[in-house]
């Protein structure tokens, strides 16, 4: 302690001595070091001007003319290159897992002779969510996540950031909230972790607000799903394929919009303050290794996420059989709790099916369409397979599918809102508890979590008011 | 110094002697850390030392938390600590932080600082400013084969002789040049190259003048402290958790660790 | 089924009396709000505060001049100022009124927190230094002691705050710098702004918009009752006295090169080459430490790579790495006017 009193008094007074540019001055002199010693060690091959290849990407993906068209045909090639890509290989499994496996294990629960209700709730319940959610988000994954780390690896993402910077600052954001956005279209929470390298706890707020606006990759399912039913259905069989992506890119860029209306808003309310400072170093680009990438995206991230949306989706299937199972009065709880939302669910143009759906997948939001489907055929009486009712399940083909949904009263409306309502909703709970960890603070996870539910209510509120208006 | 730090292939090459052990880091021998500017390829040398797959990506800013993993050369076991990227050690931001405290005081035995061969000059800012923290530092140039193919050539030997510590080319994405800088690591953290690091010399004025006067205050305080100077720079800008650490008691400790680690060498 | 037009209209209204009710600044809510924070306390400590500029400046206080400053009805001060004197913060003798040592410390804390708050505004947040006095007007009330020791350390404690006044250590010791007032300062010899003060506000404003700060260089080339021509970071700047008069001026302390011929990084054209000359006064805290880490050092080369789809952020290229900066940051890089260099080592 007596140490320390006599060396901050002597640091004081030397404070006053060195005066404000000591830092400056302290800078400069390392810097005057560091570009003797460079010129010493460094050796330039030859005088000649070699073409820069660097620059000249740069002046393409930045350009005026078409530094916005490439991104956007970026995004779109990325996500196409995804939902059709995916079409196969998700068939497959889903023959796989729930054609093959599903019935087989049927047959040995009866040759164990199993009760009925540990059946249902282990094959019916437990086994079938796991084996949905495998089938339907594997596929994607294992082909958004190479593409996205090989653009990444490039060196692609920092002009996304140099960009749309200017639409950011104008939100009063920080130009690196791109960067964050772009990690969360893989996953909410690791945008969310990823805010660090913004270093203004104002702007990282809003980033970390904001990431949810980023859809997901969990929440794509239900995106090329409800896009392909309700939206391809709407044009000629060929065009479908292109139609659907491009109602998901649609949703997509909606959600960006909202990133930047929200952040101009939070920015001008409770976040005030003006924009600080901006520096992003441009890395030069480096040719990805291809296959090595494709490689380790597929082991660390595609499996990691898996793994994640399996633990989550264990118990959810065992709730879901569970609250369709279980009898109050007349009904199962579950076809009460519809019943309930119904009302509130038609004023914003879906239904109670859907928004207990939302309710049973907070946990992760790769199980809602299974969950949608199942409840939906147990209210309108689907065909569903199965001991007990709501047993989750993945329908044959998309007319199927279609079918039931119709059945159960859907309309395009229903259609759209639901695309609508799955981008603008509360994060999943892990989102939720990595805001928490981030921001150690129960107000702004509060705030983040509730305030993109707020917004998906009043947005499909509206559209469906206006809907009804114009469309009868 | 003891040993001539850059060589190509030659002697040592000693694969045999590298076991990965993955984030085993139980009963270390040495603690490494992995500092650098960012992007320069921190967490490729990690992965290419450790086995483990830190994630990588070509923008500033990848690695935001620390990470750990382990390995061994030569029957002594290595912690390896990769941290995230920093311009300077003098800022204040808060996405430096872990780095800066990491490297200050989490006391490792070895630091290696990636360089960016193709961006020399402004490496060498942080490089400077680690040797004034610590002696013990191995330079670890990476991105050679960027470098080459832009057409810049680095001698490694001229930039050893005036950093006055070991200086190793890589290309940690190719695994290039990774068993030398196992090797040098090794060499340093057992004390068989002993450096002497550079020295400041561009600080005038009244700076200098007080830098130098609390230099010499805080060594008649603390005996046997080896990063007087840079404590001196830190505490004249202010640094807030020099402050508190000197009333804590965080710099004896610092202190007693230093000497610590020199009987290590010595024995 | 409820009727779609009806409930639209409802929700337009409830969304209506939300925003009248919570809009920034002028909503009901925040005017609500405010009128209950002016309280007994405040008023207390901006009188110790007016005494202290009072004492500060030579003069001394008094219920008429204080009177004048704060404006504030004459019941109302008579009664803080009894209250303050049975507290022992100040004396009374006749008319006179001033501090004693319990109330000079009591208004050196006041203006420590004041001017740290300012430092933390300019250096830490980004807001507009045209709000910083009047957000720090609130801050000085609320923040406790440890609370400002705390900010003080979080900012490197500080000696100056942006207007270039002293902030008073833990201690209570400041240092003035040695100053005059621009229309007082000799023509032809290089200075340095120390001071600018910021009320009354219309004066501040007109010296902001010449884009004046603390701590840039200065030279007056011309000065009579008319007017104050003087160069300052490069530019030349012509203000009225009365303007000018808030300008505090101190001789050039270190042996500086004056920089007259630079201009402004955000000029330089796409392709343009030139040389850092060094970075704006009005570049403070991190923002200032993180330039000078990237490497935009006095002397470095800088050639203007890329500019962005919207014209604003661009790219420079330094020391091999290119590096995206927003065009207000750009602003304060000031870089050498003739752009013609020899390359060549
Ligand atoms: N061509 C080449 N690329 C490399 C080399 N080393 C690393 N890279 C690439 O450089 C990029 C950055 O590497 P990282 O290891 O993530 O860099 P880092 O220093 O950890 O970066 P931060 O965590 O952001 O500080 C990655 O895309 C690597 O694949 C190399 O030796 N040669
Ligand atoms: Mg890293």
């Amino acid at each position: 302690m007596e140490k320390s009193n006599e060396i901050m008094s002597l640091v004081s007074e030397l404070q006053w001595e060195v005066g404000e540019d000591f830092h400056d001055k302290l800078v400069e002199g390392i810097y005057s070091d560091a570009s003797r010693i460079a010129q010493k060690a460094v050796l330039k091959e030859d005088g000649k001007k070699h073409f820069n290849i660097d620059a000249a990407i740069d002046k393409v993906v930045t350009s005026r003319v078409f530094g916005f068209p490439i991104m956007l045909l970026l995004l779109a090639t990325v996500l196409w290159v995804t939902i059709t890509g995916a079409n196969y290989p998700s068939a497959m499994l889903n023959n796989l897992l729930i054609g093959m496996g599903y019935p087989f294990l049927k047959e040995m629960a009866v040759t164990i002779s199993l009760p009925w209700w540990l059946t249902g709730f282990l094959v019916d319940g437990i086994y079938l969510a796991m084996a949905w959610v495998i089938a339907v988000m594997l596929p994607p994954m294992a082909i958004f996540f190479p593409l996205f780390t090989l653009l990444e690896d490039f060196g692609y993402l920092p002009r996304v950031a140099f960009n749309l910077d200017r639409i950011f600052s104008k939100a009063g954001a920080h130009g690196k909230q791109a960067l964050t956005m772009t990690m969360g279209f893989g996953c909410n929470a690791a945008g969310v972790v990823a805010t660090r390298i913004i270093d203004s706890p104002r702007e990282r707020l809003i980033a970390i607000i904001t990431n949810n606006f980023a859809l997901c990759n969990g929440r794509w399912p239900t995106q090329i799903l409800i896009g392909t039913i309700f939206i391809g259905a709407l044009v000629p069989p060929y065009l479908s394929g292109l139609v659907s992506a491009a109602s998901v890119v649609g949703i997509a860029l909606l959600g960006i919009l909202f990133t930047f209306i929200i952040s101009w808003m939070l920015s001008n309310t409770v976040l005030k303050g003006a924009v600080s400072t901006f520096t992003l170093e441009l890395p030069p680009y480096r040719p990805p290794r291809f296959w090595k990438t494709v490689y380790t995206s597929l082991i660390d991230r595609t499996f990691i996420v898996l793994w994640r949306a399996i633990i989550f989706a264990a118990p959810a299937g065992a709730v879901i059989w569970l609250v369709s199972n279980i009898y109050i009065g007349d009904n199962s709880i579950a076809a009460n709790l519809i019943q309930f939302f119904d009302g509130f669910g038609f004023l914003i143009g879906l239904n109670g099916v859907i928004l207990l759906a939302y309710i049973l997948a907070i946990p992760a939001n790769e199980i809602v369409i299974p969950t949608i489907l199942m409840l939906t055929a147990m209210v309108y009486g689907g065909t569903g397979v199965g001991a007990g009712e709501g047993v989750m399940f993945e329908f044959d083909s998309q007319m199927a599918t279609a079918d039931l949904l119709h059945a159960g009263g859907w309309t395009l409306l229903t259609g759209l809102n639901l695309m609508i309502f799955s981008l603008l909703h509360n994060p999943c709970s892990t989102t939720i508890y990595t805001i928490y960890k981030e921001t150690k603070s129960a107000k702004w996870t509060t705030v983040a979590s509730l305030l993109p539910l707020v917004v998906g209510i009043m947005v499909t509120f509206i559209i469906a008011q206006v809907w009804r208006i114009f469309m009868g | 110094m003891a040993t001539e730090a850059n060589c190509d292939g030659c002697a040592f090459n000693n694969a045999a002697n590298l076991k990965k052990l993955g984030v085993n880091v139980s009963n270390v021998n040495f603690v490494v850390a992995l500092a650098g500017n960012p992007n320069t390829g921190k967490s490729t040398v990690f992965n290419a030392l450790t086995g483990l797959k830190q994630h990588t990506g070509n923008w500033p800013g990848k690695t935001i938390a620390r990470m750990e993993g382990g390995f061994s050369y030569n029957d002594k076991r290595y912690k390896l600590v990769d941290l995230p990227g920093t311009y300077s050690l003098l800022s204040t931001s808060e996405d430096e932080e872990i780095a800066r405290n990491f490297i200050l005081f989490g006391n490792p035995d070895v630091t290696v600082v990636v360089v960016d061969a193709t961006r020399l000059e402004r490496n060498l800012n942080l490089v400077l400013q680690i040797l004034e923290i610590t002696k013990r530092v191995v330079v670890c140039l990476n991105l050679l084969d960027e470098a080459k193919r832009h057409h810049i050539k680095v001698d490694e030997r001229v930039l050893a002789r005036e950093l006055g510590v070991p200086v190793v080319g890589t290309s940690a994405r190719f695994n290039k040049g990774i068993d030398a800088l196992i090797k040098v690591v090794h060499d340093v953290a057992t004390g068989e190259i002993i450096c002497k690091p550079h020295v400041l010399k561009s600080i005038s004025g009244n700076i200098r003048h007080a830098v130098n006067r609390l230099t010499s205050e805080i060594e008649k305080h603390f005996e046997g402290i080896t990063n007087s100077r840079w404590l001196a720079i830190r505490l004249l800008e202010g640094d807030q958790s020099l402050i508190e650490a000197l009333g804590d008691n965080r710099i004896a400790d610092m202190v007693d660790n230093q000497n610590r680690v020199m009987e290590k060498i010595a024995v | 089924m409820i009727n779609p037009v009806l409930a639209l209209s409802l929700f337009f209204v409830v969304l209506l009396v939300v925003f009248l009710l919570f809009r920034p600044e002028k909503g009901f809510y925040w005017k609500f709000a405010g009128m209950l924070a002016s309280n007994e306390k405040t008023l207390m400590e901006d009188v110790l505060k007016q005494i202290y500029h009072m004492e500060h400046a030579g003069n001394t206080g008094s219920l008429l001049s204080l009177k004048g400053t704060l404006d504030i009805s004459e019941e109302k001060l008579v009664k803080v100022i009894a209250g303050m004197e049975s507290k022992g913060l100040i004396r009374t003798d006749g008319t006179k009124i001033s501090l004693r040592q319990e109330g000079n410390d009591y208004a050196i804390k006041i203006i420590r927190a004041h001017r740290l708050w300012e430092k933390y505004l300019a250096d830490k947040t980004g807001v507009d230094k045209r709000e910083w006095h009047h957000l720090a007007e609130r801050a000085e009330h609320k923040l406790t002691k440890e609370q400002v020791d705390d900010l003080a350390l979080s900012l490197g404690d500080p000696r100056y705050d942006p207007h270039g006044d002293p902030i008073p250590t833990s201690k209570g010791d400041m240092q003035y710098i040695q100053h005059v007032s621009l229309p007082l300062f000799p023509v032809d010899k290089q200075g340095y702004i120390v001071h600018i003060e910021d009320e009354p506000e219309s004066i501040y404003e007109q010296i902001i918009a010449k884009n004046l700060q603390v701590g840039a260089q200065i030279k007056v080339i011309e000065a009579n009752e008319r007017r104050i021509r003087f160069s300052s970071e490069g530019e030349e700047v012509v203000l009225t006295p009365i303007v000018a008069n808030n300008i505090s001026v101190a001789e050039q302390r270190r042996s500086g090169v004056f920089r007259k011929n630079t201009r402004k990084l955000s000029g330089l054209k796409l392709g343009e080459k030139s040389k850092i000359a060094g970075l704006s006064r009005e570049c403070r805290g991190a923002n200032r430490r993180r330039l000078l880490d990237l490497g935009f050092v006095p002397g470095t080369e800088v050639e203007t790579c890329l500019s962005s789809p919207l014209g604003n952020p661009r790219a420079y290229l330094i020391k091999g790495a290119s590096i995206a900066l927003r065009k207000e940051q750009a602003d304060l890089v000031l870089i050498e006017m003739n752009n013609d260099i020899a390359y060549g080592n």
